[in-house]
């Protein structure tokens, strides 16, 4: 099925309208109602924007720093301590938020007692200490997917050369760019468009403005060209990704997805650095969750929470394996276009980078036209349309670095399309869609605010749950739920490393 | 014999879970010497090289390059340590690399100029100045052979490596690799281990040849 | 093109699969911002009184209770939600505004205070939280505990270690919208500009500020009586300070049936239950609501002299929302 030139944009566009549709909702009844102009940010608002993004570039920096040596070491470990070490990747950051002021406010009284200076863990540093710790387990995960796909005989070849830690800087790190500069992107329009933390730290955040506009009045317009500068701010860093795109084409670095066993790390120190490094994320949830361990309550909560759980469960993995097929359907039309695919792909940033409830206010417009026996469609559709970019930009990276050589042997040997399609093209982006799958799931399990206005009467997910309970403090019930989410997200991680190794053993059958 | 760049390996032992890879190989390679292994694919001989390389990690034995241990029970040397180049089956350039870079980082830890003059040198005698700036996907096979070669050669290692460097060329690209070797050779001798299947290339390559049998020792009593 | 049609014939498939839910005959769909598990049990016992199912969709704090009050608007042309159930007053007050409320009084609202009950019955008032000081009692002396809500920009104890919510979500909204009505708008500025000149730390939230407090972190801060219920209850190192001037703020609960929803019969027997007596006291007992005017009692976080309440009219706090809100934004957002 071949397009010609000028209909790719337009498949294109019907491909990402899932993704789309919300946002041209909003923007249909921005244009009708309100006023643009109300919402456009003062100088002031300007500068707040960017020192949010200085603080959203630093949250990405150390979570990516704490998450490619951790990746590294888990990839050379080769255990199940990896799926386990990615169970904090659905705790909260609110979690680790408190986590952190409580370790801090323990170690200030200890000061205190012993006479010393009078520590208060608030301010910036605060606020992207926990930012990145809470990412970092995002960060490993998608460093770790990244160096997957790096054929190790690349890495081999560099280390007869230089040492383990040069090889790895100009090598691995060089050939897994483009998958980590997606994933820094990732971790810096999420903490962009998050507010939660700062604000628990008493750092103003330009989202905590859209936020108060949404709380105090109903101008759609304003509301909308408030947001508006968010995607300015994202739009440098996904120049980079296309950048990284455009290096991808027709390089052959395609190799079996095998774990990178004997990096070579360094010393026993380095080793140890490394471990904490992994161990970090989970440190103050842990203490945290530790403090209120009752077994009792625990259960209750578990017990409360199970409808929500089921509920949970259905939508992300229907969000999650929907997302994954269109997103491939979606990579592969935005793999054949030439100059139109910046255009396309920014227009699918769009709903990622806005603070969920917005792409929300439009899904929940569209409702309003659907028959009302479809109002369960209105939580996968807000789900659908940030999840479908995440997995359309991960299957497109990974559709880029495919050797051309063996498509083109499969186009001369397969028997037919849909031979091909299943046995060469498929097998080929399992890790991939394994990498998508997981992101889209872990989303959408952890999606709160967007969700409050799209859920159908009697219906709510477990991060509703959790958020409405955290009004009481970090007890027992959170730390039940906590400890829940942790359980599904290590699980999906370890589906995903499962499933990896499965398609590349297909792939390597085939 | 202690020349600093004679090869000499003893008792190498390695298993992969219960499948023994290499048993109790003795291995002697003079200095400046060139020899070629010979033996069926899947035998173990690409095993030996990487072993050699510190790409693998022996169960037993010893080998050792001029007055110094790479390997035995008691020391490691890491891979960089060893002072070794090494020629893959595939190609194995770095994607994101030109093919300058891909050259100029195997010589990336000595002083600027040096590194640059190495580079050049390189490029030079394997003929691929012209493609310095190309990606390793705008290549031939023969153009990406000859760039892997000009990596191999520009530290200038007492030692070479090459594992079956030929395979999969066409006559044409395979004559002029094989001439880009001679010509390395010639300006560098440096000792020379070549792994491959193939007689005519062995012959052509290497002064001489032991025959790898499976699962067994390889002596010089096998010449 | 048979994959394509494959694929798009798994689509709809998949979302059938979760669309078609049955819904039992009687029931009822509220809309609340009441945290749930405080919202569970009295909705729980509802339902086993009267047998009709609720489907209830909750708020959550991220959002500062104003979620579902703008999906309401949004739903006006189809409204899904038959009672409103609100934890504050001001956006019930919007809801009407727009026009979106039916009129309805429950009789079960007999002996509530009168400005619980307005005159076109559009919404009624339930219970109530007060907006009190909460204060840590190893930093705090008896001659420097606050009295006032005004001690928070004039105090002995250094700025930093004084807070509140960041007023510009949730009840510190209303609160500062409050305070715009009472001071006038000028002197409400000055007042908070005054506390982000001195430093005065701005929390993510009223549970932020009680774990400030408790953690020793904050001398004392200004949150919700619920709140402090919370800290009380845990038997941390904390006391509610007894405020003298004007007294405490009383934000009442309240709960308004949408025009035009779905069910409403069963939707005015459920308001009936909410603004019950029992309701009431299940709400108090369970630590949401601490003022409960048919259930008088002792309540830790609110001691008797804060009886006395600031004298609010509520419909001019809500006009004067917007600007608080920006003026604010342009105060902390900076």
């Amino acid at each position: 099925m071949n397009f010609r030139r000028p209909t790719g944009f337009v498949v294109g566009f019907a491909l990402a309208l899932p993704a789309l549709l919300p946002v041209l909702s909003l923007v249909a009844w921005s244009c009708a109602a309100g006023s643009f102009a109300k919402g456009i940010p003062s100088l002031e608002g300007w500068m707040l924007l960017a020192r949010t993004a200085v603080l959203a570039l630093g949250t990405a920096l150390l979570a990516c720093g704490l998450g490619i040596p951790a990746a590294l070491r888990l990839l050379a470990i080769r255990r199940w301590r990896f799926p386990v070490l990615l169970a904090t990747l659905l705790i909260p950051p609110t979690i680790h938020g408190l986590g952190w002021a409580s370790v801090a406010a323990q170690f200030g009284a200890l000061m205190r007692t012993v006479g010393g200076p009078d520590l208060v863990f608030q301010g910036t540093f605060a606020a992207l200490w926990v930012n990145g710790i809470a990412f970092a387990p995002l960060a490993i995960g998608l460093s770790a997917a990244a160096f997957l796909q790096v054929d190790p005989a690349l890495l081999e070849a560099a280390r007869l050369f230089q040492p383990a830690p040069r090889a790895i800087r100009r090598i691995l790190l060089g050939i897994a760019a483009p998958y980590l500069t997606i994933g820094f992107l990732l971790i810096f329009i999420l903490s962009l468009q998050d507010f939660t933390v700062p604000a628990l730290f008493s750092v103003p955040a330009y989202a905590m403005g859209i936020f108060a506009r949404f709380a105090a009045e109903r101008d759609p317009a304003a509301l909308a060209a408030q947001a508006l500068p968010l995607i300015l701010a994202a739009l440098p860093l996904f120049f980079l990704v296309s950048r990284a795109w455009k290096r991808l084409s027709g390089n052959q670095i395609g190799g079996p997805v095998q774990p990178l066993g004997g990096l070579g790390l360094g010393s026993p120190v380095t080793k140890l650095f490394a471990d904490l490094w992994i161990c970090l994320p989970a440190l103050a949830p842990l203490l945290l969750l530790g403090l209120s361990f009752d077994i009792t309550r625990w259960r209750t909560a578990v017990e409360r929470a199970l409808p929500d759980l089921g509920y949970s469960l259905e939508l992300a993995a229907l969000a999650s394996v929907v997302a994954v097929v269109l997103g491939a359907l979606l990579a592969r039309q935005m793999d054949r276009m030439k100059r139109a695919l910046p255009l396309l792909a920014t227009l699918c940033l769009i709903p990622l980078v806005l603070p969920s409830v917005l792409p929300s206010i439009g899904v929940l417009k569209l409702m309003q036209i659907l028959p009302p026996e479809w109002e369960d469609a209105g939580p996968f559709l807000a789900a659908l349309c940030r999840v479908l970019p995440i997995a359309a930009f991960i299957l497109l990276t990974a559709r880029r670095r495919r050797d051309p050589g063996l498509l083109d042997a499969a186009r001369l040997l397969g028997r037919s399309p849909r031979q091909r399609f299943l046995r060469i093209h498929v097998p080929m982006l399992v890790p991939a869609a394994a990498a998508a799958m997981v992101a889209a799931f872990t989303f959408t399990m952890g999606e709160c605010a967007g969700m409050i206005l799209v859920l159908p009467p009697g219906r709510s997910t477990l991060a509703t749950r959790l958020f409405n309970l955290l009004h009481y403090g970090a007890g027992p019930d959170v730390a039940a739920l906590s400890t829940l989410l942790s359980v599904l997200s290590g699980a999906a991680a370890a589906l995903a490393v499962w499933a990896a190794k499965r398609g590349t053993r297909w792939r390597m059958r085939s | 014999m202690n020349p600093t760049n004679a090869l000499e390996v003893r008792e190498l032992h390695k298993k992969y879970g219960d499948v023994t890879v290499l048993a109790g190989v003795d291995l002697d390679v003079p200095a400046s010497g060139s020899i070629a292994i010979l033996g069926p694919t899947g035998c173990g001989k690409s095993t030996l090289l990487r072993c050699i390389a510190g790409l693998e990690e022996p169960d037993r034995g010893s080998i050792r390059l001029g007055d110094r241990w790479l390997w035995q029970k008691s020391q490691s040397l890491q891979p960089s340590e060893r002072n070794i180049a090494m020629v893959f089956q595939q190609p194995s350039l770095w994607p994101h690399l030109t093919v300058r870079h891909n050259i100029s980082f195997a010589v990336s830890h000595l002083p600027h100029h040096e590194a640059t003059e190495r580079t050049h040198w390189a490029m030079n005698l394997l003929g691929v100045a012209s493609l310095a700036h190309r990606h390793p996907a705008e290549l031939s096979g023969g153009q990406a052979r000859r760039v892997a070669l000009a990596r191999a050669l520009a530290p200038q290692t007492p030692l070479l490596l090459l594992d079956e460097p030929l395979v999969n060329l066409d006559p044409d690209s395979r004559k002029a690799t094989q001439e880009a070797i001679h010509i390395a050779r010639k300006a560098h001798p440096a000792t020379l281990l070549l792994v491959t299947h193939d007689r005519g290339e062995a012959e052509e390559l290497c002064e001489g040849i032991w025959p790898f049998k499976a699962k067994a020792a390889l002596n010089n009593s096998d010449r | 093109m048979k994959r394509f049609a494959f694929l798009a014939a798994l689509v709809p498939l998949l979302l059938a699969t979760t669309a078609c839910r049955k819904h039992s005959p009687a029931e009822v769909v509220v809309y609340t911002s009441v945290d749930q598990p405080q919202a569970e049990p009295v909705l729980k016992a509802f339902e086993a009184r009267t047998g009709i199912h609720v489907l209830p969709v909750y708020d959550v704090e991220a959002v500062k209770t104003v979620g579902l009050a703008n999906r309401i608007i949004e739903e006006k042309g189809r409204p899904k939600a038959d009672v409103f159930w609100n934890g504050e007053i001001l956006q019930t007050l919007r809801l009407d505004k727009e026009g979106l409320l039916e009129a309805y009084q429950p009789p079960t609202a007999a002996g509530l205070p009168a400005s619980y009950l307005p005159a076109d019955q559009h919404w009624t008032a339930i219970g109530g939280r007060a907006r009190i000081l909460l204060v840590d009692t190893r930093q705090v002396t008896p001659a420097t505990c606050p009295r006032s809500i005004a001690d928070l920009a004039k105090s002995p104890i250094p700025a930093n270690r004084r807070g509140m919510a960041m007023p510009l979500f949730g009840t510190a909204l209303t609160h500062a919208a409050t305070l715009y009505t009472l001071w006038g708008p000028e002197k409400a500025h000055a007042w908070f500009a005054d506390l982000k000149q001195q430093g005065v730390r701005m929390l993510e939230g009223n549970a932020s500020v009680r774990e400030a407090v408790a953690r020793g972190e904050l001398a004392f801060g200004i949150l919700d009586t619920d709140d402090a219920e919370e800290a009380l209850g845990r038997g941390d190192s904390v006391a509610v300070s007894e405020l003298d001037g004007d007294g405490a703020l009383v934000i009442p609960g309240s709960i308004a049936l949408v025009k035009g929803s779905p069910h409403p019969e069963s939707g005015r027997v459920l308001m009936d239950f909410l603004a019950s007596p029992e309701a009431e006291a299940m709400l108090g007992k369970g630590g949401f609501f601490q003022v409960t005017p048919r259930n008088p009692g002792t309540c830790r976080s609110l001691p008797s002299g804060h009886a006395k309440s600031m004298d609010v009219d509520w419909a001019k706090v809500l006009e004067v929302l917007p600007r608080t809100s920006e003026e604010l934004q342009g105060i902390f957002l900076k």
